[in-house]
């Protein structure tokens, strides 16, 4: 689309007029709706909406303070993120605000979202520095902020403390290859005839969960300058010993397809022992209502391999918040985004199971009482890394990834030939 | 000889028309352009001609997509015919409990295709699944999330499972509206079952028949939620079909020239697959036979 002088006023103008209408509805009394799109984590953490959580209603109290109906309209990862680039292409949209994580935060998505840089000008989120400026840069493209982090999910690796017991083991695993040595003495068929996986990923949700089990051995997709690293000998070694684990019948069957549901419900019935799974699920293990083994469920960050140097190993994704382009309620949007990313909100969050995006708020004497596993994330967070995803072609690259793990995992190609495949097949995506 | 519509017919059936033109005509147009376009989110179409086509055409991941179409769609809907034609046949036939066989053969098509397919799922799931549990302690496991053949495979019993009472209904009405008469003579002249049927239930019914072949071949080539919700195209993207390459290439890599192309190929398949019934069945009509 080409933008002339007399477009880009008349878009001006019209941004302007809607956010004084908005203002004006709110300041006349009259309730104004403000629709999100988002996952429904950041719905429950924003509201509080998980039983036992104790940050209470944070948006709840924002709409009431601004006369502001707020409609949540929340899917799973993939569906949103569609839908959400779909409204970005309508002339105008009903979405006020979204969240995106950050494998969808490309550069095409950003040119279409609204530049946070002069709102944050005119209304200055509270203690913004208090946001790592490395979380910041990767929401910022051609020097224009378009997105602010608001959540983390960071991989750890969660065991079953009872099933340990059980199997004669007394602490979690130190090393890459006592995860691995655990995850085989910890398969076993019970009496009643119920397999007990040893490990566990949600391999069928994404390449998120896989590459973190497999950065324990020091493999990774790309390193944070987009160079292509798949085809190394660390992914190599990796991948056969996940298809090694997976032949021995160490991971589930239905290792392809695991979703998320399903790792869920196999730690919580005891079915696996071992789980690559983001901290905040610690919570939804030890659901007392949900889970045979609430209260067992234990956290650890995932152990790197000694001679890398490193203690441990962590991935991490971002969701952060946006306002399109072509919305009509910018002011309030902004408003909403300021308030949630206050520090004081921000605990508030963590406290209803958010992974909280300022480092200080780890210090928060509630969160320590409250949900000690946060002080674990801490230590996983200070050394986690992301899937680096400013290319527009990212979630090629994520299908591709997926697709060749599989092939090798499930034996169908050796890791030498799935690892040659990706490098060859991502370079180029990566660099177009 | 059919006479000819006068002007007030056509007036009358103008509005369809428009109503269809509007509404298939000229999206399928624009989806045709589109096929002409490099095209993603945010961003202008540019003109690329047949371009796109030659990108789907020579892409391994298309063919292996449309193989497994075709096998897919030509297991589905023959097995389907038989077993609904089967069902048909004994409905015809007297049945105890008619009423409530009735219901049960049509349920799968009163529950949601998206309730039906993970509700599969979770009966096949090898670890804690009621039929894939079972089947496995009984040593016929199906490890259909690793193996693509018993992946299509499910596939295939869940589409079967959900279009059958589709099948089924059309084959039913078709046989009882075959005169009890032709029965009778063929009776009076001496012929078993098996010959009555040969000769008097098939043929009559080919009409029917053709035409669910002709629809459920053109609902089988779309198929995508079955194959979605099992097993995402996996693993490695070996039952991919074509709807799921479609879907992906659009919604995940926001390449909507390709998708479209693909969507006309899709097309172009079914009207070639169906027109060969559909001249069969104007063969028919025009013989008088139909």
């Amino acid at each position: 689309m080409k933008i002339t002088r007399r477009s880009a006023l008349a878009l001006a103008g019209s941004a302007v007029g809607a956010a004084a209408a908005t203002r004006a509805a709110a300041q006349d009394g009259k309730e104004v709706t403000l629709t999100i799109l988002s996952h429904k984590v950041h719905e429950i953490v924003a509201r509080g909406l998980a039983p036992g959580t104790t940050g209470g209603d944070i948006a709840g109290e924002w709409a009431k303070r601004n006369n502001v109906k707020l409609v949540w309209i929340t899917a799973d990862i993939d569906p949103m993120h569609d839908r959400l680039l779909r409204e970005l292409t309508l002339r105008s949209t009903a979405i006020d605000l979204a969240f995106v994580i950050n494998k969808y935060a490309t550069p095409r998505m950003s040119r279409l979202l609204e530049p946070l840089a002069p709102w944050n000008q005119k209304e200055p989120i509270e203690d913004f520095k208090g946001i790592p400026p490395n979380l910041i840069a990767s929401t910022t493209y051609n020097n224009s902020l378009f997105a602010i982090p608001f959540r983390h999910a960071t991989t750890g690796l969660h065991y079953n403390q009872a099933i340990f017991k059980e199997r004669g083991l007394s602490a979690p695993p130190g090393t890459p290859d006592e995860v691995i040595d655990y995850a085989r003495k910890l398969t076993f068929t019970r009496a009643d005839g119920t397999k007990v996986n040893g490990l566990t990923v949600p391999a069928g949700a994404g390449p998120f969960a896989v590459l973190s089990m497999l950065n324990m051995f020091g493999a990774e997709l790309m390193d944070q300058k987009l160079n292509v690293k798949v085809n190394s000998p660390e992914m190599i070694k990796a991948l056969r010993t996940v298809h090694e684990l997976y032949k021995e019948g160490v991971l589930p069957s239905n290792y392809a397809t695991l979703s998320i549901d399903e790792v869920i419900t196999s730690v919580q019935t005891g079915q696996a022992a071992m789980v690559f799974d983001p901290f905040a699920r610690y919570t939804i293990y030890n659901d007392p209502k949900k889970s045979k083994y609430a209260g067992q469920i234990k956290v650890i960050p995932i152990p790197a391999d000694p001679a890398s140097g490193r203690k441990i190993v962590a991935m991490t994704e971002i969701w952060s918040m946006v306002i399109p382009k072509n919305s009509t309620h910018k002011e309030l949007a902004w408003s909403l985004i300021r308030d949630l990313s206050s520090p004081a909100n921000t605990i508030r969050a963590a406290l209803n199971g958010n992974g909280p995006i300022r480092p200080a708020a780890y210090n928060d004497p509630r969160l320590k009482e409250k949900l000690p596993y946060t002080q674990q994330e801490q230590i996983a967070i200070s050394q986690a890394t992301t899937i680096p995803s400013s290319y527009d072609a990212s979630g090629q690259v994520n299908m591709i990834f997926m697709e060749e793990s599989q092939a090798a995992v499930l034996g169908l190609k050796t890791p030498e030939e799935a690892v040659a495949s990706m490098q060859k097949r991502i370079v180029p995506l990566v660099k177009r | 000889m059919m006479k000819k519509p006068g002007s007030a017919a056509v007036a009358l059936l103008a509005p369809v028309h428009l109503l269809l033109l509007a509404a298939i005509a000229l999206p399928s147009l624009y989806v045709f352009w589109m096929s002409l376009n490099e095209s993603t989110y945010g961003a202008d179409p540019v003109f690329v001609g047949w371009r796109n086509y030659e990108v789907v055409l020579t892409d391994p991941y298309f063919w292996r997509a449309a193989l497994n179409t075709f096998v897919v769609t030509n297991v589905v809907v023959y097995l389907e015919v038989a077993m609904g034609l089967g069902l048909a046949l004994l409905f015809t036939s007297g049945l105890p409990f008619r009423k409530l066989m009735f219901a049960a053969v049509l349920m799968p098509y009163a529950v949601s295709e998206v309730v039906g397919v993970l509700a599969w799922k979770i009966l096949m799931d090898p670890n804690y699944g009621v039929i894939g549990r079972t089947l496995a302690d009984l040593g016929w496991g199906m490890n259909w999330s690793a193996s693509p053949v018993q992946g299509l495979v499910l596939v295939s019993i869940i589409s079967i499972w959900q279009h059958l009472p589709f099948t089924f209904l059309l084959l039913y009405a078709g046989l009882l509206s075959i005169p009890r008469a032709v029965y009778e003579a063929a009776n009076i002249d001496g012929a078993g079952p098996v010959r009555t049927f040969c000769h008097v239930t098939l043929p009559l019914l080919v009409p029917t028949l053709l035409i669910v072949v002709i629809f459920r071949l053109i609902f089988a080539i779309r198929m995508f939620s079955e194959v979605w919700l099992l097993t995402k195209g996996g693993p490695a993207r070996l039952t991919e079909v074509l709807s799921v390459y479609l879907y992906e290439g659009a919604f995940r890599n926001g390449e909507f020239g390709t998708a479209a192309a693909t969507g006309w190929l899709m097309v172009v398949s079914s009207i070639l697959v169906a027109s060969f019934y559909l001249w069969q069945m104007q063969k028919r009509i025009a013989s008088g036979n139909a």
